[in-house]
């Protein structure tokens, strides 16, 4: 690699004096500070710094601009931004917020072959309709992954994810019902199935199924445990 | 004879309590052999079964015990099961409890723990445990329970001898059992303050009493004080647990069971309990195969009852026939008639009435128990209540609905696998709607004989459609009015599958085959014969013209058939059925009968296929022997279609035949839900069939 690293808060410098140049204001310190989030004199410093590698134009109280080389570096990250934006996006389905947070933690240290997989397999995905669908599916129904210490209703968790039972909020009759069948709270369910004509359901609780309908298994309050067995 | 010898030897009832789907009937049938009685729990419909026989030198009397879930008298078997227990009578309680399901079992042992009783432990199916990778230190259970623990196996009838020995055992001590659960401090603290205010009762009892009142049961002779402090206690460990107090006592029970369960198991292997029920779930339950092959083998068990069920009733009715023959054969000539008429006519009319039913419902027991034993009744259910819910039914309604299609006796029989009254009711009233075979046949005469063959089809669908859209229509009408609240929890165990003994499914069908024939059979023999003397009183002595010489005259046999039917015709027209018929026309009229609809409207009571032969009598075509063509020109003659679907309509809808009622009867147990079915049918069948006359009418169609 020709460019040696730099550190993780010199290329966000970088960047964002690129993004900033790019407007009719161009780069400067007090935009930079409010980009960045940080005090105006923090930014002076890391000029600095970056002038000093030879990667930045500074002048006290103009616009900053980028030398070729650091232009280069900017552009690299940018890029790499934008295509990690991207992958999560498109590929992961992320959220867009999820996804600029994790491409700005991820666009440092991303190496270029991790990169251009990604990009392959953004690819492959799009030109394999079917596939992307599947993975789409596949995401959709493993979401609670990347959700754990999820509350909802019995009737909500997804099928195959477990759950700790926090409450049961019914009136007497049903709830007695529930309890005596072994439905307390702390005690792990899991929905095994959905009938074929979409309820009832039917969940394993205490080493047993039990089938209860969807309007029933709504008083349940549960709490995810997504990857536990 | 015995009476004196049973009195000297010591009586000993042994109550067998335990979950549904424990394997508690089959190890009942093993303990009670060929001695067990079934019968109804005094009130309700809930089956009894008991045997008395003698082991050692002690008379031993065992009950078998609905199967519970908890003793807290939600439902009628509850109440039942809690009562038994504290009845006093009983000398010992066994438990049986499901080595492959410990914790919920043992669930139950907390609760039975409570009622102070000396207490043996089955522990059933240890050898299927045993294939799971279970083992469990029977010593240390038994420390832990109370009681003795004793390894049966329902499918062969291991150990049942010993369990009957160490309860013998058990209750010559007089032992109550030792176990005791902790609710932890605050509870037992709360238990305390509210126990001691049961001034007259013992410690246990006191006990039970608090926790059961802490529960939030209602003990309506608990004293003043007593309520008040549970009352005073449950809003303060309510507020400090952060729930219900019931959750809490639920918790701290499953607490005991978790922790007997755990000490007491020695695990092995790792395993996947019930590998094999998750397999044939995922088969039976598919999201797309599911419901083909629930459809497939509905198929099978409606084909089962009815297909095969149809040449046994045909030897039953031809054996009865041939039976009737071989009396008037025997019978001296012209003496008696009226007792000849009597015992072939009504009786044994009366007797084909009840027994022709039992092939169908023996095959329809055998069914169910099998359904049942192998644990895919509860997927039935499981599979249908989505639909059968929107109808304002339970997806364990089903199968009545279902064998309704053949007919509605084993229809309302079947409705005993619904455990909520509200459910089971509402099937049984609305299960006579379903159009059943018998109505089939007054649909074959009268379809013919009004439509033209390329609207035949149709007309048929369109009776059943009519059926199943009342049922519908009538089963939310309840719901909304008299069955009014919220439904039934659905909240059902789904049991492993097992495969069953073909001992225990046979007894299973003998024993509610044998209350068919007690219970119904004599309240639609005696419903026969009454319609008998109906059909045959009074009697005519004076025609219009001598028959008897005229037939004896007669140039030819046709000329005397014809002669001896216009008889009968007079004959019923005389009779009380034929001034009932007559009596009823003003009602009737507006409906577009005359007195001849009506008379065979009321023969039909006693059961729906005589419409068509009562139709033959009055037209004077002397039954159905000439066959229906002659019959169907009559009628046409007669009637016009408008009439002939009226007629369809109120068979479908009309007063269900004499053996609905006695099932309906029997099901209920209360004649008020019998008569009330046949009195707001009839009013239905009225209502509607006179709307669609109308309706015809303003349309200009149908009375041409």
């Amino acid at each position: 690699m020709k460019i040696e690293r730099l550190s993780a808060k010199a290329e966000d410098y970088l960047e964002t004096i690129l993004r900033l140049s790019e407007t009719p204001r161009g780069a400067r310190t007090g935009d930079i500070a409010e980009a960045m989030d940080v005090q105006p004199s923090t930014v002076s410093a890391a000029l600095k710094s970056l002038k000093e590698q030879g990667l930045a134009d500074y002048e006290p109280y103009g616009a900053v601009g980028l030398t070729p080389k650091g232009r280069q570096v900017a552009e690299d990250i940018s890029g790499r931004h934008v295509a990690l934006r991207r992958f999560f996006t498109e590929t992961l389905g992320l959220t867009q917020e999820e996804a600029e947070v994790t491409a700005c933690g991820m666009e440092h240290d991303a190496t270029p072959l991790v990169l251009s997989r990604m990009a392959l397999l953004g690819d492959f995905l799009r030109g394999h309709p079917g596939m992307a669908e599947k993975w789409a599916q596949t995401r959709e129904t493993a979401r609670s992954e990347r959700a754990p210490g999820v509350e909802s209703g019995l009737d909500e968790l997804p099928e195959g994810v477990r759950g700790v039972v926090l409450s049961v909020d019914v009136e007497c009759a049903l709830r007695k019902r529930l309890v005596e069948m072994g439905v307390t709270p702390g005690v792990l369910i899991a929905v095994e199935r959905v009938a074929p004509l979409g309820d009832p359901i039917a969940v394993e609780v205490r080493g047993y199924r039990l089938s209860m309908r969807k309007a029933e298994a709504a008083h349940i309050r549960v709490k995810w445990r997504p990857g536990l067995i | 004879m015995g009476g004196k010898d049973k009195a000297k030897r010591p009586r000993l009832v042994v109550l067998l309590a335990g979950n549904p789907n424990s394997g508690k009937s089959s190890l009942f049938n093993w303990m009670a052999g060929a001695h067990q009685h079934v019968g109804n729990y005094p009130g309700v419909t809930v089956e009894k079964k008991s045997a008395r026989f003698v082991r050692g030198d002690v008379e031993i009397e065992l009950v078998d015990l609905p199967g519970v879930y908890s003793l807290l008298a939600a439902s009628p078997e509850e109440a039942i099961a809690r009562d038994e227990i504290l009845s006093g009578a009983a000398g010992v309680v066994i438990q049986v409890v499901d080595a492959t399901n410990l914790e919920r079992n043992l669930h139950l042992t907390a609760q039975l723990a409570e009622m102070g009783v000396p207490t043996v432990y089955a522990l059933n199916m240890s050898d299927e445990a045993a294939s799971h990778g279970l083992t469990f230190d029977l010593e240390l259970m038994s420390a832990l329970l109370g009681g003795p623990v004793v390894p049966t196996n329902g499918s062969n009838g291991e150990g049942a001898d010993a369990l009957l020995a160490a309860a013998q055992r058990v209750a010559a001590g007089g032992q109550a059992c030792s176990s005791r659960v902790n609710y932890g401090l605050d509870l037992e603290s709360a238990i305390a303050a509210v126990a001691e205010q049961f001034e007259g009762d013992d410690a246990v009892s006191a006990r039970r009493r608090a926790i059961a009142l802490l529960d939030g049961l209602s003990d309506p002779h608990a004293p003043a004080g007593a309520r008040e402090a549970a009352a005073r206690e449950a809003a303060r460990l309510e507020k400090r647990g952060g729930r219900p107090l019931d959750v809490q006592i639920a918790e701290a029970r499953y607490g005991f069971a978790l922790g007997v369960a755990t000490e007491a198991t020695r695990e092995s292997s790792p395993h996947v309990r019930h590998a094999r029920t998750l397999r044939l779930d995922n088969l039976l339950l598919h999201r797309i195969w599911g419901l083909p092959i629930f459809v497939f083998l509905m198929w099978g068990v409606f084909n089962l009852v009815f297909a095969l069920g149809e040449p046994p009733m045909q030897w039953i009715e031809a054996g009865l026939g041939g039976l009737a023959a071989r009396i008037l054969a025997v019978w001296p000539a012209g003496a008696a008639p009226l007792l000849q008429s009597l015992v072939v006519d009504g009786i044994i009319g009366g007797v084909g009435g009840v027994i022709s039913f039992l092939p169908n419902i023996l095959l329809l027991f055998l069914a169910i128990a099998f359904l049942e034993d192998t644990g895919y009744m509860a997927r039935v259910a499981f599979l249908m209540d989505r639909a059968m819910h929107k109808m304002g039914l339970h997806g364990k309604s089903f199968i009545p609905m279902l064998i309704g299609l053949g007919c509605t006796v084993p229809a309302i029989l079947a409705t005993r696998t619904l455990e909520h009254k509200r459910d089971r009711f509402t099937t049984i009233l609305v299960a006579p709607f379903v159009s059943c075979g018998a109505r089939m046949t007054i649909y074959a005469l009268l379809i013919p004989a009004f439509f033209a063959p390329r609207w035949r089809g149709w007309v048929l669908w369109g009776v059943y459609v009519a059926g199943i859209l009342a049922a519908v229509l009538v089963a939310r009408l309840l719901r909304g009015t008299l069955f009014r609240g919220e439904s039934a929890p659905f909240v059902m165990e789904l049991p492993p599958y097992r495969l069953p003994t073909l001992r225990s499914v046979g007894i299973h069908m003998w024993d509610r085959a044998w209350m068919y024939l007690q219970k119904a059979g004599t309240v639609i023999l005696a419903i026969s014969i009454l319609l008998w003397a109906l059909g045959t009183f009074p009697r005519r002595t004076e025609f219009s013209r001598d028959y008897a010489a005229a037939i004896a005259a007669a140039p030819a046999p046709e000329a005397a058939a014809a002669l001896e039917a216009a008889r009968q015709a007079e004959t019923l027209e005389y009779s009380a059925i034929g001034r009932i018929g007559k009596g009823l026309e003003p009602v009737l009229r507006p409906l577009g009968f005359d007195w001849r609809v009506g008379t065979a409207l009321v023969g039909a009571f006693a059961a729906k296929e005589v419409f068509v032969a009562q139709m033959g009598i009055v037209f004077s075509l002397g039954g159905a022997d000439e066959g229906p063509e002659r019959l169907r020109a009559a009628l046409r003659k007669n009637y016009t279609p408008l009439q002939g679907l009226a007629m369809m309509l109120f068979c479908l809808l009309s007063a269900p035949c004499v053996a609905t009622i006695a099932a309906t009867k029997r099901e209920t147990n209360s004649w008020g839900w019998a008569l009330g079915m046949l009195l707001g049918m009839t009013a239905i069948a009225w209502i509607v069939t006179f709307v669609v006359v109308r309706l015809g009418l303003a349309l200009g169609w149908g009375l041409a």
